[in-house]
C-alpha cells in the first residue's frame, strides 16, 4: 500500500510534475492511481430499456448493411498527365513560410496535388530540415472549413456575398480620386520582406505619392534594434542582430527567450544543442528571467528576477566584471538586486570574463532600448561581436519594427484624414493596442477594405472582406532572418478563389495585372542581378528554396557607444509581461485546432491562457491555479485565471497574448456564430508605448473559479505507488553534471533500481532483417513541441476540444513530460518526450483479446485498427500511457458537415482511426514501408539515416534519433551503445526500444555547492 | 394437481409451421446466394465501362504492353490508368469516328476525365503497392487473371487476406522472370524455372505490411 495520506511535500531530489504532485494532494493521487480520468459519463446518461433496445436494433441494422459491397469507386485520370507526375507519389516543393517579416524555409510534400504536410528545407541553414509548431500547423489552417470563401461587402455587422469584380469596382472607385496624389489613402501592412511586395509598394507610392504605408506586427517590439543602433552610434540605423550559439561557451540571457519566442528560434535551438552534448565540450548558460521560458527551462543556472530589475542586475554584473578587469564600466546607479545574488553574479562574471571571446549576453525583446544598448557594448567589450553575435543590416523591405507607425496611422484615422484605407493581412482591430483605439479610428475611415485568411475582427469592421491567398496556394517570396531570398511556390490552386496580396495590388495599381508567378519573378530578377540571373538561377533557387549568396553580410561596427546609455528605473508595483504566445502567436492561428490543444510546454495548459503568478506571490494573496482574477493596469483590466507557476519570478507576473479573439472561427471563437473566445484578450492593457511590460499591475481575486484544462498530470507513469518508487524503481529522467559525467560516464546506467534477474516468460523474439529503434538526448531536447504537431500532421491525429482535455482524452501520440526538481520557487526543469516505446516484451499485446496489437518481426508494435474493438485493455496495461482511445468520431466534432475539406489535408498514407479504436505511435511504419519498398525493389538494404520518424525530421535540436538496431553502425545504435542510454522502467523487462539518454547539464561548480546548501537550508523542516 | 393444457387455438400455430419453414428455407437459400454471389464477394465483378474498352483486343489480339498504359505499376504504389492523351496516340489515326470513343475525343478536348470504374477495389485500410511486386516478379496475371482474353475486365480472384497471405508464406510458386512479368499467357517450363533467374524474396507476415 502506498502512503497516500502523507501530507509533507516530496523528498529532497524527487522530481515532480506539478505543485499538486510537489505537495502530494489527494486530488493528484487520486489521477495516478486512474487510467482514465473522468468518471461520469458525458454522453448517454441513463439510458432506459427502450432506449437501450433501441440502439442494439440500430447496431445490427447497421451490421448487416456494413456485409454489402464497397461503394463503386471511381477513377479519374487526367486527360494530360503532367509531365514526372506519378499518381499517388509524393513531391516535394521548396517553399518558405513568412511571419513577421522572417521567413522559416519549408519543403511542402503534395500527393497527387495536395500539400499534407510541412518540413524544414534541409539545405536552408535556417532550417537545417527542422520547423517548429507553428509551421508544422499550417496544414490544418490551409483547409480549415472556416476560412472565409467568398468576397463580402460588410455593413453592420453582416457580410453579403460578392464577387471579385465588384470588389476592385469599389477599390478603384475610392482610389480614383486620388492618383497622382494619395493623401487621405492608406495601407496598413503585415510586416513582410517579400521583395516581390516591396516592388508593389514602390510602385503604389508612385501613383499615390502621399500615401501612408505603415508595416504592422504586434509581436516585435523593436527594442533590440533600436538598442543596437543607439550601441553603434547610429540611432536610426536599421539592424538586425544574429546569434551564434554553435560558437558561445559561455551565454547568458537576460529575461531573453531566444530558444522560444524568437525570429530565428529553430536556428537557435539546433545551434544551441550542438554545444550541449557532454561527450564534447559543453557550453554554460545562464539564465536571469522573471518568466520560466524555454530559454531558462535549457539553462544551467536559473534565476528568477523580475524584469524590471534585468537594469539593476546588467549594472551590478558589469561592476563585477570591472573588478576582474573589464575597462569602460560606468559607475552603479541605484538598482538593488535581491538578497542572495551576489554568489550569482560573482561566478557568472567570473565565467563571462574567463571565456571572453566565446561568450554571449542577450536581453529580452520586451526590454528597453537602453538596456539593449548596455548588453552591446558589453558584448563588445567581451568580444563577442562577429563571434557569438553579429549585427547585420534590416533587410530594406522591412521597416524598423516597433508600434510607432500603427501610432502615426492610428492618429490620422482618429483625426479623420484617412479616406481610404487598405489591409493587407494582420488583424489590427483586434491585436492593437488599446491605447491607440484602432476599432474607433477604423469607424472614421470611409471606405476600408482588407485582404486576409481569415473574415476576422479587422474584416467585419471594414467594407469589404477579399479573400486571401494561403501560403501554400499563392506566389510569393520572403527573406529568411539571415537576410537570404527564397521563393514562396503554391502547391495548389487556390481552394477559394483567394488573391495574394501581389496579385491584389497588380490589379488595382497596373494596367495589365500580372500573375503572382510574374511579379516575384521580376522581384527575382532584381534581387538575383549581383549573382548572375537568368533562368538557371530561377530554376536552382525554386529547386533549393534559396538563392545562394543574398544573405547579408555582417556590419563593421563597433558598440562601445552603448556603455553610457542610462538605463530605465524599475517600474514600481507588481510588474506584468505580456509575451507572444509560442502557439497561436498573436492570435493568428486562434483557429487552429493543433495549436490550440497543443499542452504549454511548461504548464501543459491547453486551449486558454493563464496569468502565471508565482509561488511566494499566490500564497500571500491565497490564489490557487483556476482561480479568475481580474489584472489592473493603467486603467483596464481583463479577467483571466491564475495559474500559480513554479519558478516564476516573486513581483511579476505573466500572461499570454493571442487568446480572446471573438471572430476567429468555430475553434478559436466566432460570438457570431455562438462559440465562446478561447481564453482572454489582452490588447486593452497594451499601450502604444508599454506593449510588452507594465508596471503597477494589481491583481485582485473575483472569488470565481475558472476550469483548466491541463495535461500536466495526465498519462502519469504510475512508479508503483508514490512511496514505494525511490526505493524499487528507477528515475523516469535521470540527471548529472557535466563533471558527474565526465568522472563516471554510465551514471544513468546506476540509477536503475536493484531488482532481481529479470526472467521471461516468452521465447526472445528474433530479429534478422531489421530492427527499429530509437534514442532520445534529453540533453538537447528543448521542450519545443514541434515533434508534437509534426506527428499530429503525420498521422491524422484529431483534436478533440477542451471538456475532453479535461477528461485526459487528448489523442497525441508523442507528448511531452516536464519533470521538476527543486524547491518550486526556481525548479530546473527536465523535459521528457513520450511515445510508444515498442517493447520487446510488450504488455499491452499480452492483454489484447482480439490480437489488434501484435508485434513484427522488425520489432514494431503493429496496431490493426480494424481489427481492435475497444476494450482499452491495452492502454490500461501500457506503463508508459502512450495509448490512446478515440471516444468519439473526433473528425466530426467541431466541423459537421465540413470534415471533407479538412480530409482534404489528411496523410492518405494513414488510416483515419474511427470511433472506439484505439491508437498509438506506429514508429512512422508508412515512412519505413515506403522507404523499404523503394531500397528493396532496387535489390539493396535500406541505408542508415534514409527512414526519418516525423518527430525527427521536425526536432531543431535533433534530440530523437531513428534507426536500424541491427546496423551496429547506425546513430542509434551507438547512442543507445553510449554509458548515457537508459530504458525507462527497465525493471520491469519489457524491452522498450526507445532509450533515453540522460539529461546531462553543465553547472557552475562554484555555485552548485551554494545551491546546494541553499535548497537543504530552505528543506529544513 | 391440475394438468396443463394447451388451449386450443394453439392448433392453429401448428397448421402454420409448414409454410414458415417453407419461407425459412427461401430466406436462408436466398441469403446463402446473395451472400454467394459476385456482387458480394467480389469475384465475377464486371461494372460496365464509360467507355467499352477491350483488354481481349488491345492486349490480346494487337499485342500491347501492360505497361504501354499502366506505366507506374513497376515504379510506384498506383500502377496508373493511362491518360487520355496516351489513348490518343494511336486514336488520333485509328477509328476517329467511333461513337463508342465519343467520351475519349472530349476528354482530350476539355481535359475533363474520363470516370473509368475501378474493379480491382482493396479496402481504404489496405495499402498495396504494385512496384513491390512486380519488381520481384509476380506476374500480372497472378492476381488480375488472363486480361488479354476479357472483353470486359472482371476480377477473377477474390483478393481477400487470407489470399493474399497464401502468397506472402509461400510465394515462390508464384514467381517468374522478371522479364516475363507482364506476359500473361507465360507458364513455368518443364521442370521449373532456373532459379538463378528468380529473385529471392522474403515477403513480410506483418500487419503493417499491408496496414498502416
Amino acid at each position: 500500500m502506498s502512503q497516500t495520506d502523507q501530507p509533507a511535500a516530496a523528498s529532497q531530489n524527487a522530481p515532480w510534475r506539478s505543485l499538486g504532485e510537489w505537495q502530494k494532494t489527494p486530488d493528484f493521487q487520486e489521477l495516478v492511481r486512474r487510467e482514465f480520468a473522468a468518471a461520469e459519463p458525458d454522453q448517454l446518461g441513463p439510458v432506459d430499456r427502450r432506449r437501450f433496445l433501441q440502439i442494439i436494433g440500430a447496431s445490427a441494422a447497421l451490421a448487416s448493411a456494413s456485409a454489402c459491397r464497397y461503394e463503386k469507386e471511381e477513377l479519374r485520370p487526367f486527360a494530360q498527365r503532367p509531365e514526372g507526375f506519378v499518381p499517388g507519389d509524393r513531391r516535394l516543393f521548396a517553399s518558405a513560410f513568412e511571419r513577421d517579416g522572417v521567413a522559416l524555409p519549408l519543403h511542402v510534400t503534395t500527393i497527387d496535388g495536395r500539400p499534407i504536410k510541412v518540413d524544414g528545407n534541409p539545405a536552408h541553414p535556417a532550417s537545417n530540415g527542422a520547423s517548429d509548431a507553428q509551421a508544422q500547423a499550417a496544414i490544418l489552417e490551409f483547409y480549415d472549413p472556416d476560412r472565409q470563401r467568398a468576397v463580402q461587402a460588410w455593413s453592420g455587422g453582416q457580410g453579403a456575398d460578392k464577387t471579385w469584380e465588384d470588389a476592385f469596382a469599389a477599390v478603384s472607385g475610392a482610389l480614383a480620386a486620388k492618383k497622382g496624389d494619395g493623401s487621405g489613402v492608406a495601407v496598413l501592412c503585415a510586416t513582410s520582406s517579400s521583395p516581390a511586395l516591396h516592388a508593389m509598394r514602390q510602385r503604389f507610392a508612385e501613383t499615390f505619392p502621399n500615401a501612408t504605408w505603415v508595416q504592422w506586427s504586434p509581436l516585435a517590439s523593436g527594442n533590440p534594434e533600436a538598442g543596437a543602433a543607439m550601441a553603434a552610434g547610429q540611432t536610426g540605423a536599421a539592424m538586425r542582430l544574429r546569434l551564434h550559439l554553435d560558437r558561445a561557451h559561455v551565454v547568458l540571457s537576460l529575461d531573453a527567450d531566444f530558444l522560444g519566442n524568437h525570429p530565428d528560434a529553430v536556428r537557435n535551438r539546433g545551434d544551441f544543442a550542438k554545444l550541449r552534448k557532454p561527450e564534447g565540450e559543453m557550453s554554460r548558460l545562464y539564465a536571469v528571467e522573471s518568466r520560466y521560458s524555454q530559454t531558462g527551462a535549457n539553462a544551467d543556472h536559473r534565476m528568477p528576477l523580475t524584469s524590471g530589475q534585468m537594469a539593476a542586475f546588467l549594472e551590478a554584473l558589469e561592476q563585477a566584471l570591472s573588478a576582474k578587469g573589464m575597462p569602460g564600466v560606468a559607475p552603479a546607479g541605484a538598482g538593488s538586486l535581491p538578497a542572495g545574488s551576489e554568489a550569482f553574479v560573482t561566478a557568472l562574471a567570473e565565467d563571462l570574463w574567463k571565456g571572453r571571446d566565446r561568450a554571449v549576453v542577450v536581453a529580452g525583446d520586451h526590454l528597453a532600448p537602453e538596456v539593449h544598448a548596455r548588453v552591446m557594448a558589453l558584448n563588445d567589450k567581451l568580444g563577442a561581436i562577429g563571434k557569438t553575435i553579429s549585427a547585420h543590416p534590416l533587410p530594406a523591405e522591412v521597416d524598423a519594427p516597433g508600434t510607432a507607425g500603427l501610432t502615426r496611422l492610428a492618429g490620422m484615422m482618429a483625426s479623420g484624414s484617412v479616406q481610404a484605407l487598405i489591409v493587407l493581412g494582420g488583424n489590427p482591430a483586434y491585436d492593437a493596442p488599446g491605447s491607440l483605439d484602432f476599432a474607433g479610428g477604423l469607424a472614421k475611415v470611409p471606405f476600408k477594405a482588407h485582404l486576409s485568411v481569415y473574415c476576422n475582427e479587422t474584416s467585419r469592421a471594414c467594407d469589404w472582406f477579399l479573400p486571401m491567398a494561403h501560403f501554400l496556394e499563392a506566389w510569393g517570396d520572403a527573406r529568411a532572418f539571415d537576410g537570404s531570398y527564397s521563393v514562396v511556390q503554391p502547391t495548389i490552386e487556390a481552394l477559394h478563389g483567394g488573391k495574394s496580396a501581389i496579385e491584389f495590388l497588380s490589379m488595382v495599381l497596373e494596367p495589365a495585372p500580372r500573375s503572382g508567378r510574374e511579379i516575384v519573378r521580376a522581384a527575382f530578377d532584381r534581387v538575383s542581378a549581383p549573382m548572375g540571373g537568368g533562368d538557371n538561377l530561377w530554376r536552382q533557387t525554386l529547386r533549393d528554396g534559396r538563392l545562394a549568396g543574398s544573405e547579408t553580410g555582417a556590419l563593421a561596427v563597433g558598440f562601445s557607444a552603448g556603455s553610457n546609455a542610462k538605463m530605465p528605473a524599475a517600474p514600481g508595483g507588481m510588474e506584468l509581461l505580456l509575451y507572444p504566445c509560442p502557439k497561436v502567436a498573436d492570435g493568428r492561428f486562434a483557429n487552429n485546432g493543433w495549436l490550440q490543444e497543443l499542452p504549454d510546454f511548461l504548464s501543459k495548459v491547453t486551449w486558454d491562457n493563464v496569468l502565471l503568478v508565482s509561488v511566494g506571490d499566490a500564497s500571500e494573496q491565497g490564489l490557487h491555479t483556476g482561480d479568475l482574477v481580474e489584472v489592473t493596469a493603467g486603467g483596464a483590466s481583463v479577467s483571466v485565471p491564475a495559474y500559480v507557476a513554479p519558478g516564476q519570478a516573486r513581483g511579476s507576473a505573466a500572461l499570454a497574448m493571442g487568446y480572446g479573439r471573438t471572430a476567429a472561427g468555430r475553434i478559436g471563437g466566432d460570438r457570431a456564430q455562438g462559440v465562446d473566445p478561447v481564453g482572454s484578450d489582452v490588447a486593452s492593457l497594451r499601450s502604444a508605448d508599454a506593449p510588452f511590460l507594465l508596471g503597477g499591475v494589481t491583481v485582485r481575486k473575483t472569488g470565481k473559479t475558472y476550469p483548466l484544462a491541463t495535461t500536466q498530470e495526465h498519462h502519469l507513469v504510475e512508479a508503483a505507488g508514490m512511496a514505494a518508487r525511490e526505493e524499487r524503481l528507477g528515475a523516469l529522467v535521470r540527471t548529472g553534471t557535466k563533471e558527474h559525467f565526465d568522472h563516471e560516464p554510465g551514471f544513468a546506467k546506476h540509477e536503475t533500481a536493484h531488482h532481481p534477474e529479470l526472467v521471461s516468460l516468452w521465447e526472445p523474439h528474433v530479429y534478422e532483417g531489421y530492427k527499429w529503434g530509437m534514442a532520445i538526448d534529453l540533453s538537447t531536447c528543448d521542450g519545443c513541441n514541434a515533434c508534437v504537431i509534426a506527428c499530429q500532421a503525420e498521422n491524422n491525429i484529431p483534436i478533440v476540444g477542451k471538456d475532453q482535455v479535461s477528461r485526459g482524452r487528448e489523442m497525441h501520440w508523442i507528448r511531452i513530460d516536464a519533470y521538476f526538481r527543486g524547491e518550486p520557487e526556481n525548479p530546473t526543469v527536465a523535459h521528457q518526450p513520450i511515445a510508444c516505446a515498442h517493447c520487446e516484451n510488450a504488455p499491452c499485446e499480452e492483454v489484447c483479446p482480439v490480437a489488434a496489437t501484435i508485434h513484427s518481426d522488425e520489432g514494431l508494435n503493429d496496431m490493426v485498427y480494424n481489427r481492435c474493438v475497444g476494450t482499452r485493455y491495452c492502454g490500461n496495461n501500457c506503463p508508459y500511457k502512450v495509448r490512446r482511445f478515440n471516444y468519439y468520431h473526433y473528425p466530426k466534432r467541431f466541423f459537421g458537415k465540413d470534415p471533407e475539406l479538412m480530409g482534404l489535408g489528411n496523410n492518405p498514407a494513414v488510416s483515419v482511426r474511427s470511433r472506439g479504436v484505439m491508437e498509438k505511435c506506429t514508429y512512422c511504419v508508412q515512412r519505413i514501408q515506403e522507404v523499404k519498398i523503394d531500397a528493396h525493389n532496387a535489390g539493396r538494404r535500406i541505408a542508415e539515416g534514409e527512414v526519418k520518424t516525423a518527430c525527427q525530421a521536425a526536432c531543431p535540436p535533433q534530440a530523437i534519433v531513428f534507426g536500424d538496431l541491427n546496423n551496429p553502425d547506425s546513430a542509434v545504435a551507438r547512442l543507445q551503445a553510449g554509458p548515457r542510454s537508459y530504458e525507462l522502467l527497465e525493471e520491469l523487462n519489457i524491452k522498450p526500444r526507445t532509450q533515453f539518454l540522460a539529461r546531462v547539464t553543465n553547472p557552475n561548480p562554484t555555485l552548485v555547492s551554494d545551491t546546494h546548501t541553499e535548497s537543504n537550508d530552505g528543506h529544513g523542516h | 394437481m391440475e394438468l396443463f393444457h394447451f388451449p386450443r387455438w394453439v392448433n392453429r400455430i401448428r397448421l402454420m409451421i409448414p409454410p414458415m419453414l417453407l419461407i425459412g428455407g427461401v430466406y436462408v437459400v436466398g441469403l446463402v446466394a446473395f451472400g454467394a454471389s459476385p456482387k458480394t464477394l467480389a469475384v465475377g465483378y464486371a461494372p460496365k465501362q464509360p467507355i467499352p474498352y477491350s483488354h481481349r483486343l488491345h492486349v490480346g489480339e494487337l499485342g500491347l504492353d501492360c505497361r504501354y498504359c499502366h506505366q507506374n505499376v513497376d515504379k510506384s504504389a498506383h500502377a496508373s490508368l493511362p491518360a487520355s492523351a496516351t489513348c490518343m496516340n494511336c486514336h488520333k489515326a485509328v477509328r476517329t469516328e467511333s461513337p463508342k470513343l465519343a467520351l475519349l475525343r472530349e476528354s482530350f478536348a476539355t481535359g475533363a476525365a474520363i470516370p473509368w470504374v475501378k474493379v480491382h477495389d482493396l479496402p481504404d485500410y489496405v495499402y498495396f503497392d504494385h512496384s513491390a511486386h512486380v519488381t520481384k516478379g509476380v506476374g500480372c496475371v497472378e492476381c488480375h487473371g488472363r486480361v488479354d482474353e476479357m472483353e470486359v475486365v472482371t476480377q477473377v480472384k477474390p483478393l481477400s487476406m487470407g489470399w493474399c497471405l497464401d502468397c506472402h508464406r509461400d510465394p515462390q510458386p508464384r514467381l517468374r522472370p522478371v522479364d516475363q512479368v507482364t506476359n500473361l499467357a507465360w507458364t513455368a517450363p518443364e521442370g521449373g524455372v532456373d532459379p538463378s533467374l528468380l529473385r529471392t524474396v522474403h515477403p513480410k507476415t506483418n500487419c503493417s505490411t499491408c496496414h498502416r
